[in-house]
């Protein structure tokens, strides 16, 4: 048995929920005030001290650490507050179609409400073209947003070369660094992002606590209404628990855990290589999130697999339609080129300080049978592909939502 | 997953899955672009379905359906199979989720297509 889906979420430390205890049963005031009593001194001291480990993780002023819900808000932050703020000098904004939703989905919004955006190409490894770059910049550009590494396919983006292009236009720059924070290292003296989101869940922090990066002299307006919180760009009381949760997940990170699922990474590879038939690994090769790996299986589909491994003790995911209420299949799969009937069959495994290679060994046995099960009946097995050319309407005839 | 425990049981041991040697109807649905494709073979005498097997790519659902038609179709009698539907399918697996109720339980179409093939060849 093991739990192999740690770029979903992961399990909270046993650690950080000992140093969030005493903010739920002693220290459980607020941070509004700096001369308030004392449960909120001890509150704000608590908060205070979170946010200066954040900003050390980053080589970066505490100033600059905006604690919000999670990285869905942050990114919403970071696009609809740059938008808003600079809309006087253009209204154009660069991103990419491998983006997470909350990205995607604060750029369609926009668009709506008369911003342009532009959606760079990414090759067969999700890697955008940095001329391509150049070449969609134009004056009234205010606003570039590619993620540091995708989630689904781990591939990493170039954003030094990218930063480094906006910092000469003067255009500000957002990244979401939900699958790097931690696992790449960031140094915000040297990478000249002026936004970047991360959360706390993926590093066995608590959910419901994230941050955003923003650079000093960065042009952003806060998206919420409300009190003088986080230095009035994100108002509401903070989640202080989380936030000190959050600094303790940090402290305790080792240098050596992205080394370990990295090797645990390339075991999975060499096993996959020496047992299973007829699968193709996704993303770049050599230039991904260390924790982060992905492959498309032939011949049987995603959320199959996943529920028979679930059933065998082993937690995974798969960017399949069938696994997804709405029944779109992975929007990164498609950017990345590969057909519906392909990925389909996508798995992805990501892996964690508490991993080992014994855990992958009985993995890949169970993996091999799964496969091996499933292809016994599959039609496609045989060759026979497409042995319907009707219409299929009912695939895409959705239920209407009750609510 | 929502699935219910009929649903888990059928995917966990799906009932006549494979293919059919010489068998008297072969009715194909789906493709694989869409995620779900199924073949369903019958064996039939007089007028009776005696025998059924499919090959299914797909879901959960897809292959607790596919299962759960063939167990069903299995000593029906022709007529009795055309009226067979996937609403009926889905009420023997004590429901489906939602989304997977027009997408993933085609076996009743295949079903019925097998019939039509086999009609066809009697003639």
């Amino acid at each position: 048995m093991a739990y192999f889906d740690h770029a979903n979420s992961s399990p909270v430390d046993e650690r950080v929920i000992q140093a969030m205890l005493p903010y739920f049963r002693e220290f459980y005031g607020t941070a509004g005030l700096e001369l308030g009593h004392s449960k909120d001194i001890a509150a704000l001291t608590g908060l205070e001290e979170a946010r200066k480990t954040v900003a050390k993780s980053l080589n970066a002023d505490p100033r600059a650490i905006v604690f919000t819900s999670g990285v869905t808000e942050s990114n919403n932050m970071a696009i609809r507050g740059v938008a808003v703020a600079n809309k006087g000098s253009g209204r154009h904004i660069i991103t990419t179609p491998i983006e997470t939703q909350s990205v995607l989905q604060s750029c369609k919004r926009l668009e709506g409400a008369g911003y342009e955006i532009s959606m760079l190409d990414v090759d067969e490894y999700g890697l955008i073209d940095l001329n391509q770059l150049k070449k969609t910049i134009r004056d009234d550009t205010i606003l570039i947003s590619v993620q540091h590494a995708n989630g689904e396919i781990g591939t990493i983006q170039p954003v030094e070369e990218i930063a480094e292009i906006a910092v000469k236009k003067d255009i500000m720059f957002h990244t979401d660094a939900t699958h790097t924070y931690m696992r790449v290292p960031i140094d915000t003296e040297s990478f000249k992002a002026n936004l970047i989101s991360f959360d706390a869940h993926r590093i066995h922090g608590p959910k419901g606590i994230g941050v955003l990066y923003i650079r000093r002299k960065t042009r952003i307006h806060r998206v919420l209404e409300g009190g003088d919180e986080e230095r009035r760009l994100r108002p509401g009381i903070e989640n202080i628990p989380a936030a000190v949760g959050m600094a303790k997940a940090i402290e305790i990170w080792e240098p050596n855990e992205n080394e370990h699922v990295l090797n645990l990474r390339k075991y999975l590879e060499k096993k996959l290589k020496e047992s299973l038939t007829g699968f193709t690994i996704t993303g770049h090769p050599e230039n991904r999130a260390p924790h982060i790996f992905s492959m498309v299986v032939d011949h049987v589909e995603g959320e199959s697999m996943l529920v028979h491994l679930d059933m065998l003790g082993y937690s995974i995911s798969t960017g399949s339609a069938c696994s997804s209420k709405t029944l779109r299949g992975s929007h990164v799969l498609r950017a990345i080129g590969l057909p519906p009937e392909v990925s389909h069959g996508s798995v992805r495994v990501s892996f964690s300080r508490y991993n080992t290679e014994t855990e992958i060994d009985g993995f890949v046995e169970e993996l091999c049978g799964t496969v091996e099960r499933l292809r016994e009946f599959s039609p496609l097995t045989s060759g026979v592909y497409f042995a319907n050319e009707e219409e299929d309407n009912h695939h895409h005839d959705l239920p209407e939502d009750d609510w | 997953m929502g699935y219910s425990d009929k649903v888990i049981e059928h995917f966990r041991n799906p009932k006549n899955m494979g293919k059919m040697e010489n068998p008297d109807g072969v009715g194909t649905v789906g493709n694989p672009v869409c995620g779900d494709m199924m073949k369903i073979y019958i064996k039939v005498e007089d007028g009776k379905i005696v025998d059924a097997k499919i090959e299914t790519f797909g879901c959960v659902a897809a292959i607790a359906t596919s299962s759960m038609t063939t167990e069903m179709a299995i000593g029906m009698t022709i007529e009795e199979a055309k009226e067979l539907s996937r609403q009926e399918v889905a009420e023997a697996l004590d429901g489906l989720p939602p989304q997977k109720m027009h997408c993933s339980n085609l076996a009743a179409d295949a079903l019925h297509k097998a019939i039509e093939d086999y009609e066809s060849r009697q003639t």
